[in-house]
């Protein structure tokens, strides 16, 4: 008898621990929000080790002091976080935002559009999603949504040199833009597959962008498929020139002394169109290890459908040899740009961006030669997200700083052109997006 | 009469004419163990083909002997006895037989005793020891048996042939060392992996979590696998077959003649084969219509394994001129289907997969003792050229989760960019020669040195993916010497090992690309060599506290050589660190035992490590990465196991193990993580029980009929795949419940499995045996996520049917 006293005894202990282990830390289900009063705001933090880490914040701007520097996780009631495995997008819509990736690991990941949301209990979760085809040599892919029925993305995997059409309200693909025919009458011997069979000529992973009715989608003549490598000899960044209402091809145009516009990743948006209908392209100017451009910024008036010749911003010559604009956005029909602080080093990548330092300046369109800094803390590099969003009418600014003592957060410039510090937090998260979703 | 009848025929002759004879003596004694009475005891007659194990009591009788001159040895798990030489004209009564386990004896042997099973696993140096021989007639598999060991977790998918995992005592990845007979795995490359071998193939397993025995001479940071294979002495064959779910099939024969005192030889071979097609749930699947991605659950598609391996070995044993000379030929050949990446499920292939083979891998092995056993040279010599092969064949096209295939423009399926090779095939040739030699010195009874020196050469032939026609060269040389001394003081209360080792390696290959870390650390282009050295020191110990305790402890500092992959790279993707250093870690291992030969036995174990520089794969750009000595890892871990026997037959077991492993920084000045300083390390399981019972009729209808019935249970706790900080942890007690701060779908979820079987034998004239085992794996079909956030198999069913004789 006292012999099974002891053995139930230790099974009861070994089943008690076991048993007693319950954690808490993922939503099970997931019920959509309906009042987006409140908890409607959306801060999406990279961890300042790793861009695998993304997790995105639930808040109310008014519990929120601009003097407090706050360490996100451990202000449960100031806000709500959720790490749904996914990126951090560049484009919302009504009381949902995009992201373009998911599971990342370093520079991989899973492709896919993904809609997200807010639960009932304030968390982000992925709440619908279109399929992108995690293609053998995963280019970026970028997105461009109309309006709540129209959006356009690329999906190499599935068609190389398409266009998808689809709905963003229902998340149904409508059809798709192929432009392969402009491709091959505007450069017949261009070479569409190397040796083994890779796609060389990549459409939409660059940029897609519309305005005025007109779709523009970038068209990259590659060298080398596996590196995003344009030929040293090639010369030019084309655009193709789609009509939205009839989703008809119209041209293709290029713009000379530059090969690339942003960066080969999906979600730092390199264009950005102002108030007046012009619409302005960013490109840093890399080429991977083939010889790169100076960085430049270049645009489409208003009214026009081919680059503005007339008009350039040469960051260079402007700022120094070597420095680059990584983020772009129009407020106030001015344009504003993150700008490193010396010659961006390429060689180790767009990495150790927690190295560089870059500044924030504004640029008045009608005067491309003159710049003026913002009084805004330098920041690291932000390469694989644009720092740039407007919310309420305002621009938010986001300033990642990983070193301790630097700030860390966002400012915001006010349509009344007061700029003020707007979130600080702990140096260990690096903002990276905003949202506001809403009804 | 063709040729392979003829073969037949002499085979079959040499197989089973020694077995015939008229007999009409016996022997009958007694066998002892450190001169006390012990049973279950192989007494083996050299020669002939006669075994037996002594009863509980310690006695046996061999009957049915011939007039003549015996040779008669026992043996039991890493310990024999002196050869007793009998004339035998009359019967004998009382032969004592004894064996002393005053120091280890890395010999193989036939059957285990469990008394026998728990003394190994009492030495000095302590290793877990997984006892193969215990489940030769049961359908578990290597990696179950590893899985419900205290502080080990293998981590692969599940299925036949995964390339698994280990975590080992808070070690893991290169930093845990495999060995098989004290070698380096590498001249066998994959085929002897944990998820590959059938139970047949292996005697034993022994993980070691700490100091490593002299014998064992690797440069582990201080988790070492060794494999023990096989090594019978008497005449005996055992053919197993296995099926199982999901169309695994698995056949192996070992088979082993003794001609003679002087001659034996013998094979052992196994093929298995499996389509792994089982059911996983949440599949990404494209609805070409809608461009929706709907979440199927499926079976996988291509997910197959084939494999052949086997052996033939030659014994000339107790000559003039050598102990043991032995001959060996192994060969394999083995083809993996590649049916996802190998950290997540998101796309399928249709196509790719792996191919490896070595048709004939030659070895030598010699033992000869000198100056009456004083000096035992015990050397061994192999050669082997192992061929690779990545095949990634799907050109414009791409699979979806049903098995169809969509046109793409694509060159490869994996994204494996081949346009500078002739055809969608990667090929790697390895040629590997390694000699070891083991030379123990008896200075006195109780006191010995062992010298272990191990030297392996590797030269590798890869084709470069950057460069038409080309292919890269790079020599690897490693060289271990280990130094111990072994010996028992104060009446064997006290035992030790003190040891140092010196490890040292060149690399030799061709640099084709610069180096940047950092701050532009550069290395120019071309031919370069790479030299890397390291002394480590261990000492163990081992206190007989009372009868029934035992006291162990050892610290080493030790060190882990970075490897050919490690400093050269791939030439593509991952680019050379010529100055990488050693990993290093300064261990200590304690624990207490308590054994109660009645009804009960326990052990607690604790380890602490701090290991510095751990060599990590950084990305530098999107196109490259580098390893570089980056973490620091500090931390300790507590095991508990306990086995309880209330009566005859029964047996209940379980362990606990929890791992407080954290990290303490890094060396990359860039990495911004110091808030994660003191986090537990990432995508690791740390608390983890395992509980088996089990009950064997030793008499079912007849005494000649045996089963056992088992029954397991394994639990894993959530883990994260991320560092999340320590004052987010789930803040119950040792963060093993309440809830969590940080919420986030990058968790591998708390997992029980459950698994039952039985195996059922039958003892047969003339030595030979049946048995049957049937098991049913994870009966409750729970999801389990045991590598990264993929799936593992579900619900499965296996039989195995074993002919001895």
């Amino acid at each position: 008898m006292k012999l099974v006293v002891k053995i139930v005894v230790l099974i009861g202990l070994f089943s008690t621990t076991i048993s007693s282990c319950k954690v808490k830390n993922l939503e099970d289900i997931n019920i959509p929000k309906s009042d987006f009063s409140r908890f409607n705001y959306v801060l999406a933090t990279e961890d300042a080790s790793t861009e695998d880490i993304t997790t995105f914040f639930a808040y109310n701007p008014s519990n929120i002091s601009p003097n407090k520097i706050y360490d996100l996780f451990n202000e449960e009631d100031l806000f709500i976080n959720s790490n749904p495995s996914t990126s951090s997008g560049h484009v919302s819509m009504n009381q949902f935002f995009f992201s373009l990736a998911k599971d990342k690991q370093g520079y991989s990941s899973t492709p896919g559009l993904y809609r997200l949301t807010l639960n009932t209990k304030n968390r982000v979760y992925i709440e619908d999603n279109l399929s992108i085809s995690k293609n053998n040599l995963f280019p970026a892919r970028q997105l461009c949504i109309v309006n709540e029925n129209l959006g356009f993305f690329y999906n190499e995997g599935k068609d190389a040199h398409k266009i998808m059409v689809f709905n963003p309200t229902k998340m149904e693909l409508t059809g798709s833009i192929d432009l392969k025919p402009i491709i091959e009458s505007f450069r017949p011997d261009a070479d569409w597959v190397d040796n083994a069979g890779n796609n060389l000529v990549r459409t939409g992973s660059l940029v897609i962008e519309e305005n005025e009715g007109k779709l523009y989608v970038s068209i990259v003549f590659l060298e080398t498929a596996g590196l995003n490598l344009i030929s040293n000899d090639e010369n030019h960044f084309y655009l193709a020139v789609i009509d939205i209402s009839s989703l008809e091809v119209e041209k293709i145009i290029a713009y000379e002394g530059v090969k690339t516009v942003g960066f080969f990743v999906s979600e730092n948006k390199a264009t950005t169109v102002d108030d007046n209908g012009n619409l302005y392209f960013c490109s840093w100017g890399w080429n991977q290890f083939n010889e790169g451009n100076p960085s430049k910024i270049f645009r489409i008036k208003s009214g026009e459908t081919e680059f503005d010749m007339a008009w350039e911003i040469d960051i260079e010559n402007l700022f120094g040899q070597g420095r680059i604009a990584q983020s772009i956005i129009s407020y106030n029909n001015k344009i504003y740009v993150h700008i490193s602080d010396i010659a961006y080093p390429f060689y180790s990548s767009d990495g150790n961006p927690e190295s560089m330092s870059m500044s924030y300046y504004v640029i008045d369109p009608s005067t491309p030669d003159q710049y003026e800094q913002l009084n805004i803390p330098a920041s690291n590099a932000s390469n694989r997200i644009n720092v740039f969003s407007i919310i309420d009418g305002n621009l938010m600014i986001a300033v990642p700083n990983a070193e301790n003592g630097k700030f860390n957060g966002l400012y915001q410039l006010k349509s009344n052109g007061e700029l003020e510090k707007y979130i600080q937090i702990e140096n260990k998260y690096r903002p990276t997006r905003l949202y506001k979703l809403e009804n | 009469m063709n040729y392979f009848k003829q073969s037949y025929v002499i085979i079959f002759c040499l197989y089973f004419l020694p077995s015939f004879g008229f007999s009409q003596y016996t022997i009958c004694g007694k066998t002892y163990l450190d001169k006390e009475i012990q049973g279950n005891i192989l007494v083996q007659v050299l020669g002939k083909d006669k075994q037996i194990v002594s009863n509980e009591d310690g006695t046996f009788c061999l009957d049915n002997l011939e007039e003549g001159v015996y040779h008669l040895l026992a043996n039991s798990y890493g310990y024999k006895s002196d050869t007793i030489t009998v004339k035998l004209n009359e019967n004998i009564k009382n032969l004592q037989i004894g064996i002393t386990t005053e120091f280890l004896n890395l010999d193989g042997v036939d059957v285990v005793s469990e008394k026998l099973t728990d003394k190994k696993a009492s030495e000095s140096i302590k290793a877990e020891i997984i006892d193969l021989t215990q489940h030769q007639r049961s359908s578990e598999s290597v990696e179950q048996l590893m899985n419900s060991t205290a502080g080990i977790k293998v981590r692969s998918e599940g299925a036949l042939g995964d390339d698994a995992k280990i975590n080992v005592g808070g070690f893991y990845g290169k930093s845990v060392r495999f060995l098989i007979d004290g070698i380096p795995i590498d001249y066998l490359g994959s085929s002897m992996g944990i998820s590959k071998i059938p139970t047949n193939m292996a005697h034993h397993i022994e993980i070691y979590k700490g100091v490593l025995p002299t014998e064992i001479g690797i440069d582990a940071l201080g988790a070492a696998v060794n494999i023990v294979t096989q090594q019978p002495s008497n005449t005996g064959h055992r053919v197993s077959y296995e099926v199982g779910s999901y169309n695994t099939h698995r056949l192996s024969i070992n088979s082993f003649v003794r001609a003679s005192e002087k001659f034996s030889f013998g094979v052992d071979a196994f093929a298995s084969y499996a389509r792994n097609n089982y059911e996983v749930d949440d599949l990404p699947y494209e609805n070409q219509e809608t461009g929706k991605n709907e979440f199927i659950t499926t079976k996988l598609f291509h997910n197959g394994y084939q494999q052949f391996s086997g052996n033939i070995f030659i014994d000339f044993e107790n000559r003039k001129w050598a102990d043991l000379f032995k001959i060996t030929l192994n060969s394999y050949a083995l083809k993996r289907e590649l049916q996802n990446d190998f950290t997540s499920r998101s796309r399928p292939f249709g196509q790719a997969h792996r191919k490896e083979h070595a048709y004939a891998i030659p070895s030598i092995h010699y033992k000869k003792n000198l100056f009456n056993n004083k000096l035992s040279p015990d050397q061994f010599l192999v050669f082997s050229h192992i061929n690779y092969a990545l095949v990634d064949s799907v050109k414009n096209g791409y699979y979806d989760w049903l098995g169809e295939r969509h046109d793409a423009v694509s060159g490869s399926e994996m994204g494996t960019d081949l346009s500078y090779l002739a055809e969608p095939i990667i090929r790697t040739a390895v040629n590997n020669l390694s000699y070891r030699g083991l030379f123990t010195f008896r200075l006195h009874k109780n006191h010995k040195i062992v010298l272990n020196l191990i030297d392996n050469f590797l030269y590798r032939i890869a084709d470069n993916l950057g460069q038409y026609d080309s292919q890269t060269h790079i020599t690897y040389n490693r060289f271990i010497a280990g130094l111990g001394y072994q010996y028992n003081l104060f009446n064997q209360k006290v035992e030790g090992i003190t040891q140092i080792k010196y490890l040292g390696s060149q690399t030799q290959g061709e640099v084709t690309d610069m180096l940047y870390v950092g701050k532009s650390e550069g290395v120019e282009m071309g031919n370069k060599f790479a030299l890397n050295n390291g002394v480590s020191f261990a000492q163990s110990l081992k206190y007989n506290l009372k009868e029934n305790w035992i006291f162990r402890a050892s610290l080493e500092n030790t060190y882990r050589l970075p490897d050919q992959s490690e400093i050269f790279g791939d030439n593509v993707f991952i680019k050379p660190h010529l100055t990488l250093k050693p990993e290093k870690s300064f261990n200590v291992n304690a624990s207490i035992r308590y054994k109660n030969r009645k009804w009960f036995a326990a052990e607690i174990s604790s380890y602490y490590r701090n290991t510095k520089d751990m060599v990590r794969l950084k990305d530098l750009t999107q196109f490259s990465a580098i390893y570089l000595n980056l973490d620091h890892v500090k931390g300790y871990g507590i095991e508990f196991e306990a086995s309880i026997y209330p009566f005859e037959g029964f047996e209940l077991s379980g362990n606990i193990t929890y791992n407080e492993f954290r990290y303490q920084g890094t060396n990359d000045e860039f990495a911004m993580n110091q808030h994660f300083i003191d986090a537990r390390v990432s995508n690791m399981p740390f608390y983890f029980g395992n509980a088996r019972i089990s009950y064997q009729f030793k008499k079912l209808f007849s005494p000649k009929v045996k089963m056992n019935i088992y029954y397991t249970y394994n639990y894993m706790h959530q883990y994260y795949l991320d560092y999340i900080e320590r004052q987010f942890e789930p803040d119950g007690f040792l963060g093993l419940f309440g809830e969590s701060k940080v919420y986030t779908d990058r968790v591998i979820p708390i997992q029980h499995i459950h698994s039952a079987g039985m195996v059922w034998w039958i003892d047969l004239p003339r030595n030979q045996e049946l048995s049957l085992g049937v098991e049913a794996r994870n009966i409750f079909d729970a999801k389990i996520y045991n590598n990264f956030r993929i799936q593992s198999m579900g619900r499965s069913f296996s039989a195995k049917i074993s002919y001895g004789f």
